[in-house]
């Protein structure tokens, strides 16, 4: 085993799972600048893969996070959209505040010649902003859930996707630390991990998986990681000429911490407005150091004693 | 507010039913304006299929907007004294409906002839039945038609806003007594549908040479 394996950039990672010849890396590039909240992917989602509706967490309750009812990725929810809500702060949101302090008539919220969100950073904002965002499993190069499963019920797959086994799983939870994103969860009353499989079935007869079916603007895109990093940058670049400086990838990067995420985004905040982590890693990539660490304390601890035996005859 | 262009200030072509169990709200300037201090706009969620009867049978659907809420601004919040996320009702003439309080800075107060006017805005997808119930929204609105084809008017009325569950049964019944008789509303409100200059079309008194529309003889 190569310490690439467990950190860093890795080109084929289905072929360093041992896979014999597989097929491209298949993921997702998320483009949440053209997401329209309809949550259809949540919808077709749970409909193809029969995931039970009344998340156990939050049940058929009413979360106050603007539309999101579905509150985070979990056991029972493998599609989540954000709704972030951002009021206007740039020098339109003064003047309204302005007008209030005098109590003068003023035109509000009529149509203007900009649109919404077009600014390049929140001093710029002239009107309220609605981020939404569809959260998905990344399916990561050096995937923490993967690496830490003791029953080997997460695997692989020849896409090189990371799928959790139903009949193998015994619910130990390790995967669920193990995830820097916490995606992975344990499905209550069942004990057994639940995530995303970037519908494994569906690859399996060409199809692509159901919520990138689903989505209406093209939001979700499936396809080979490699297409689809390229057309995220092209996507960057086309967005950043337009004058949306605060457009950033995340998960684009196979030099992070989790060697680069199989889906991916396009964000138009910094990662936490969305509630990701910024800098997330795999927890194995301080392994090998750990297990050099142990060795050195474990010889440490021969030394001295064989030391207290050798100093005992003087 | 009243539209300063023009006399007439609704459709006069409108069919309004006067009777006592469809009252109106006092239009903008007539007496007893101030008890529905607020206007409320209606619309749908992308979730529910209009009045939700089949979306709110449906698991996946009924998850992903599970209740009834009213949308306030932070400032209706607070001179109303809602909570985020707590139980208000909404009252009109007609009727008193309960729902969580979404406090966003989407809605906007307005500022209209020199005074503040703040919105609420309600989802109306449910009822009785289903996997997640509510109060009826179209209960609150009055029922006003249009000339052609008799679609009601259930978009937009004046409304008052309160903090916690509306009283149920007689107490409710009680609260709607109480809302008409301190806006002194009659069948007879809002029925007025002539409030402008005589059309001459419309007027066998009146010559259209006589005079040209909305200016006062």
């Amino acid at each position: 085993m190569t310490w690439n394996s467990l950190f860093g950039p890795l080109h084929d990672v289905a072929a360093d799972a041992g896979h014999e010849d597989p097929p491209p890396r298949m993921g997702f590039f998320t483009d949440t600048s053209v997401c329209i909240g309809c949550k259809a992917c949540e919808v077709a989602c749970k409909q193809w893969n029969s995931v039970p509706a009344g998340d156990d967490r939050t049940g058929f309750d009413l979360l106050g996070l603007s539309f999101d009812n579905t509150g985070a990725l979990g056991a029972d929810t493998w599609r989540h959209v954000a709704f972030i809500e951002q009021p206007a702060v740039g020098p339109a949101a003064d003047v309204l505040a302005e007008a209030a302090a005098r109590a003068e008539p003023q035109t509000l919220g009529m149509p203007s010649f900009s649109r919404p969100g077009d600014g390049t950073g929140a001093e710029t904002r002239t009107d309220f902003r609605w981020l939404m965002s569809s959260d998905v499993c990344k399916h990561c190069t050096h995937a923490g859930c993967l690496d830490v499963c003791p029953t080997g019920a997460l695997f692989r797959t020849e896409f090189g996707t990371v799928v959790v086994q139903q009949d193998i799983c015994n619910g130990c939870g390790y995967c669920v630390s193990g995830c820097p994103y916490g995606v992975i969860d344990r499905r209550e009353g069942d004990g057994r991990a639940q995530k995303c499989t970037l519908c494994y079935d569906r690859l399996h007869d060409g199809l692509e998986p159901a919520c990138a079916k689903a989505c209406p603007t093209d939001s979700i895109q499936f396809g080979e990681v490699d297409a689809l990093r390229e057309r995220a940058d092209q996507r960057l670049a086309a967005l950043h000429e337009r004058g949306v400086g605060s457009a950033l990838l995340y998960g684009r990067d196979t030099d992070d911490g989790v060697g680069g995420a199989g889906a991916f985004f396009l964000l138009l905040d910094e990662p936490e407005v969305y509630g990701l982590p910024p800098d997330p890693v795999v927890a194995t990539r301080d392994a090998g150091q750990m297990w050099r660490r142990a060795g050195m304390a474990a010889a440490a601890f021969a030394a001295a004693a064989v030391g207290a035996f050798l100093g005992g005859r003087r | 507010m009243r539209n300063p262009l023009y006399r007439q200030q609704g459709n006069p072509t409108r069919k309004v039913f006067g009777r006592k169990d469809n009252p109106s709200n006092p239009a903008a300037g007539e007496r007893g304006f101030e008890v529905f201090p607020y206007v409320l706009t209606t619309s749908r969620l992308t979730e529910h299929h209009t009045a939700g009867a089949m979306s709110r049978m449906l698991p996946f659907l009924a998850e992903l907007q599970p209740a009834l809420f009213v949308e306030v601004s932070p400032a209706l919040a607070r001179e109303r004294g809602l909570t985020h996320m707590g139980e208000a009702h909404v009252v009109t003439s007609r009727a008193a409906v309960q729902a969580r309080v979404m406090v966003t800075e989407r809605m906007a107060p307005l500022r209209l002839d020199g005074r503040t006017v703040h919105q609420v805005w309600m989802p109306y997808h449910w009822g009785g039945t289903g996997l997640v119930t509510g109060d009826v929204v179209n209960d609150l609105f009055g029922v006003v038609e249009d000339p052609n084809v008799f679609i009601q008017e259930t978009k937009v009325t004046t409304c008052d806003v309160r903090p916690g569950p509306r009283p149920r049964g007689a107490a409710l019944t009680a609260l709607l007594e109480e809302v008409r008789a301190l806006a002194g509303i009659t069948a007879a409100t809002n029925t007025d549908v002539y409030t402008g200059h005589p059309v001459p079309h419309l007027d066998p008194e009146v010559r259209p040479d006589d005079t040209a529309p909305g200016v006062p003889r």
